[in-house]
């Protein structure tokens, strides 16, 4: 659904130069849920960003065949001296979806009552994060991101956020970078590591894991 | 080994007899005064006390090798090897032939593991009449030590064939073969130590350990059982038994029998370490973390429990998101999976764009004017008060008619409005990345649309505010409906291109640096000035006219006010370059865009 051909990504840093892929060309499959596993600093959140087409490559093509949602709670595009319908509405505008749906999710799942109608530079970031997984579910894409699961609200709301994700996996993608190895064990049945550059997929989870934490360990030792 | 050192440095009373018997020299009759007691000391069991008075007499009488051992097996005795050999050295040295001061420092000099130090000191004892089985398994652990598994074999199986009566020569030697995994080998050595030395629990369980390496749990599991019966309290016996269970997957026998012995002695941590490993294999995690809690809290040093601890909560949070979430692969199977979606032709393109541009646009209105009623308000009264403030002063100062017509502020009209049209869009497009650079991060939204939006809301404002003011005007009794509409409408629309082709190329460099926000000002402000807002270029100097006349926004005034004004034709501009420059402008903007674009796009 997702093919890279010949990616090369690079970004300058003060460390210098970091690579995140070198001529790398790989696909990701319908029907897979994918984790990625890597070192911090590896360029995992980066590479989950060009699979978003939020970040382009350096060199090399990037082909998505189907909707790719952006990284689950992103809130970069909020205005915030718009409402949350607001900018709900204009979510729903770029993507084409149902509007009277979008804001009926978000309504129901985000609990802002009055302060779904207030500007939203007004909420605090607890209510703001709660908005925009909220409007990530709203939105019906083929293929969601996973960056980092972060917690949010209560437990009541916890459960009712894996309830709306767990829905949602049920009919599309995941692609999901964390470092709890819990998640992506529950959630995913492929596994890929980033690592120097390269990428390399596993058929299963559980092996990606162990490469990964093999690496990890070899890495300690020679620090 | 450990044993028969200990035996060995319980010693030195017997030693010390025969020294006693020795020292008949009179020249130090206080060590026999010593000496008592040490004797006393070593029979009350103040091993310390007894250590010190030894090192005394070996002291005052330093050419003795018998008191230099007996210092040794002293300090032996308490553990203190380092000074252990010290002595033995010392009573080497004084007797190098003697075979039994040899065999004495050797022995210490592997339990301080100097391997290579006590290969050198018991290998000439090899040459000696007398030696004995000891030195064959002193050599044997010493070989190997230093990796020469081969030699220690040898030299083990020579201490078993001079002493076959002692178990543990015959045990040692099998370890030794089992380690090798020789384990058919260690088997036949065992079982003939049974039979020359009598059956003990020890061997039974040493035997079991080689038959499960031989892969036969049952009979392993048999010899167990057997070992258990005379020792019924071994827990390591039991941990052993549990394992042998595990390993048969009869984990329900194991767990069992392992909270059975574990609550006869409930402090022992490694029967509870095995427990963990029991209840992890059968699934109770629960049961497993309790355990494991219990031996953290038991010995909480221990690295091995913690990530022991580690592993088992790791294990805890997965079955249950496991549980709660169930098999994510079948849930997909059951329903169709997605298709792929066919690549978007230009005309999808160009409706998406639409489409997006559109729901900008009105994201901005809502942003802009939205949020209080006071904000269209102001975006007329700005241009007002701005012209207003122009008409009284040079309606003042000048003390005579403008350019064109007879009301300062009607003419004033004609040439700020474009303006303030041209400076707004190049501003707000300018800065429209800058602004908004979290919308890039949704691919369907491209730095071209956020510009076109801002751009668009910008005409629309501006369109309002000239049909307010014209409404105002006609009302007033002055042509505020345009006489000719068709240069207003051209001027209007060229205007707003070339402010929207400088606000891309505004905006592209600005991803270079602040210095471009400079260059622009001083721009705008030189052609507010200079385009004909305040004058009628036609009266400008010949000399000075054709460097005004580059730049486009002059012709676009003039073009306008020939518009309003019926008897003015604006003979002296050309509205044709006004066109074509704007064009290249808009296609340098388009350029420099894309040029930077991807680079927009990059997290700063």
């Amino acid at each position: 659904m997702i093919h890279f051909r010949n990616v090369s990504k690079f970004y300058r840093t003060r460390m210098g130069t970091q690579v995140v892929l070198r001529d790398a060309s790989f696909d990701f499959d319908i029907g897979h849920n994918y984790g990625i596993l890597g070192a911090n600093g590896a360029g995992k959140s980066t590479l989950l960003r060009m699979i978003s087409g939020g970040e382009p490559a350096s060199s090399g093509k990037i082909y998505r065949r189907v909707r790719v949602s952006f990284p689950l709670g992103f809130s970069g595009t909020f205005n915030g001296y718009l409402t949350a319908r607001q900018n709900a509405t204009f979510m729903a505008r770029v993507y084409k979806a149902n509007i009277r749906k979008v804001l009926d999710f978000v309504w129901d799942f985000s609990e802002l009552g009055p302060y779904f109608d207030m500007p939203i530079n007004t909420y605090s970031s607890g209510m703001r994060a709660k908005f925009s997984l909220g409007l990530s579910f709203a939105i019906d894409f083929d293929v969601y991101l996973v960056d980092e699961v972060t917690e949010v609200g209560d437990a009541k709301f916890r459960a009712k956020s894996a309830q709306a994700f767990r829905e949602r996996v049920k009919r599309s993608d995941v692609i999901m970078v964390t470092h709890n190895s819990n998640t992506i064990k529950a959630y995913c049945d492929r596994g890929a590591v980033l690592e120097n550059g390269r990428i390399i997929f596993y058929p299963t989870i559980e092996e990606a894991i162990k490469v990964h934490s093999q690496n990890m360990s070899i890495a300690n030792v020679e620090n | 080994m450990q044993s028969n050192s200990d035996k060995a440095s319980l010693q030195p009373d017997e030693t010390l007899a025969g020294a006693d018997q020795g020292q008949t020299d009179a020249r130090l009759a206080d060590i026999g005064e010593l000496h008592k007691k040490y004797r006393l000391t070593v029979a009350d069991e103040d091993f310390q006390a007894a250590a010190l008075l030894a090192m005394e007499i070996a002291k005052s009488d330093p050419d003795n090798p018998a008191w230099q051992r007996l210092a040794s097996h002293a300090y032996a005795h308490i553990k203190q090897i380092d000074t252990a050999i010290e002595f033995a050295k010392n009573a080497h040295k004084l007797a190098p032939d003697e075979y039994s001061h040899r065999l004495h420092a050797g022995a210490l000099m592997n339990r301080s593991e100097d391997f290579s130090g006590a290969i050198m000191m018991l290998s000439p004892a090899l040459e000696q009449p007398n030696r004995g089985a000891e030195l064959y398994h002193q050599l044997a652990v010493a070989t190997e030590n230093m990796g020469n598994r081969q030699l220690a074999i040898e030299m083990a199986a020579a201490a078993w064939e001079r002493q076959p009566e002692r178990p543990v020569r015959g045990i040692f030697l099998a370890n030794l073969h089992a380690r090798d995994k020789n384990w058919e080998r260690a088997i036949e050595i065992l079982t003939s130590v049974e039979k020359t030395c009598g059956s003990s629990a020890l061997i039974k369980r040493t035997l079991s350990g080689y038959f499960i390496d031989t892969g036969d749990e049952e009979t392993a599991l048999a010899l167990i059982d057997a070992a258990l019966v005379t020792e019924p309290d071994r827990a390591d016996f039991h941990i052993h038994r549990t394992g042998i269970l595990r390993r048969l997957n009869r984990l329900d026998e194991a767990r069992e029998a392992i909270e059975m012995v574990m609550a006869l002695a409930p402090n022992n941590l490694n029967l509870r370490r095995q427990a963990v490993t029991i209840y992890t294999e059968s699934g109770d995690i629960n049961k497993a973390l309790q355990n494991g809690a219990q031996l953290l809290a038991m010995a909480p040093d221990v690295e091995e429990y913690a990530s022991c601890m580690r592993f088992l909560l790791d294990a805890k949070t997965t079955s249950e998101l496991k549980s709660e979430i169930g098999n994510i692969a079948e849930m997909k199977n059951d329903g169709p999976l997605r298709e792929y979606r066919d690549p978007p032709t230009f005309w999808d393109q160009a409706g998406s764009q639409a489409n997006v541009i559109g729901a900008l646009v009105l994201r901005e209105i809502r942003a802009r004017y939205g949020r209080n009623r006071l904000g269209f308000f102001w975006a007329i009264i700005g241009p007002f008060a701005h012209i207003g403030v122009l008409a009284a002063i040079f309606s003042l100062t000048m003390r005579s008619n403008p350019p064109l017509g007879g009301n300062y502020f009607f003419y004033y009209y004609t040439g700020v409005i474009p303006f303030l049209l041209l400076n707004q869009v190049i501003s707000q497009c300018g800065h429209a990345i800058m602004g908004n650079r979290g919308l890039l991060q949704l691919p369907d939204i491209t730095p071209t649309d956020i510009l076109i939006s801002k751009a668009i809301v910008e005409l629309f404002t501006m369109a309002i505010v000239i049909i307010i003011f014209g409404l105002i005007f006609t009302a007033l009794g002055l042509p505020g409906i345009p006489d000719r509409a068709g240069p207003v409408l051209a001027a209007f629309a060229m205007t707003w291109g070339l402010g929207l082709g400088l606000g891309a190329i505004y905006a592209s460099f600005l991803e270079f640096g602040k210095l471009v926000e400079t260059v622009f000002t001083v721009l705008v402000r030189a052609t507010y000035i200079t385009s004909g807002i305040f004058f009628l270029p036609a009266t400008v100097p010949e000399n000075l006219r054709g460097f005004l006349y580059w730049h486009p926004f002059v012709h676009l005034v003039d073009l306008g006010r020939a518009g309003y004004y019926p008897f003015y034709d604006g003979a002296t501009t050309s509205p044709i370059y006004a066109g074509i420059a704007t064009l290249f402008v808009l296609v340098a903007g388009a350029i420099s865009l894309r040029v930077v674009s991807s680079g927009m796009r990059s997290q700063k």
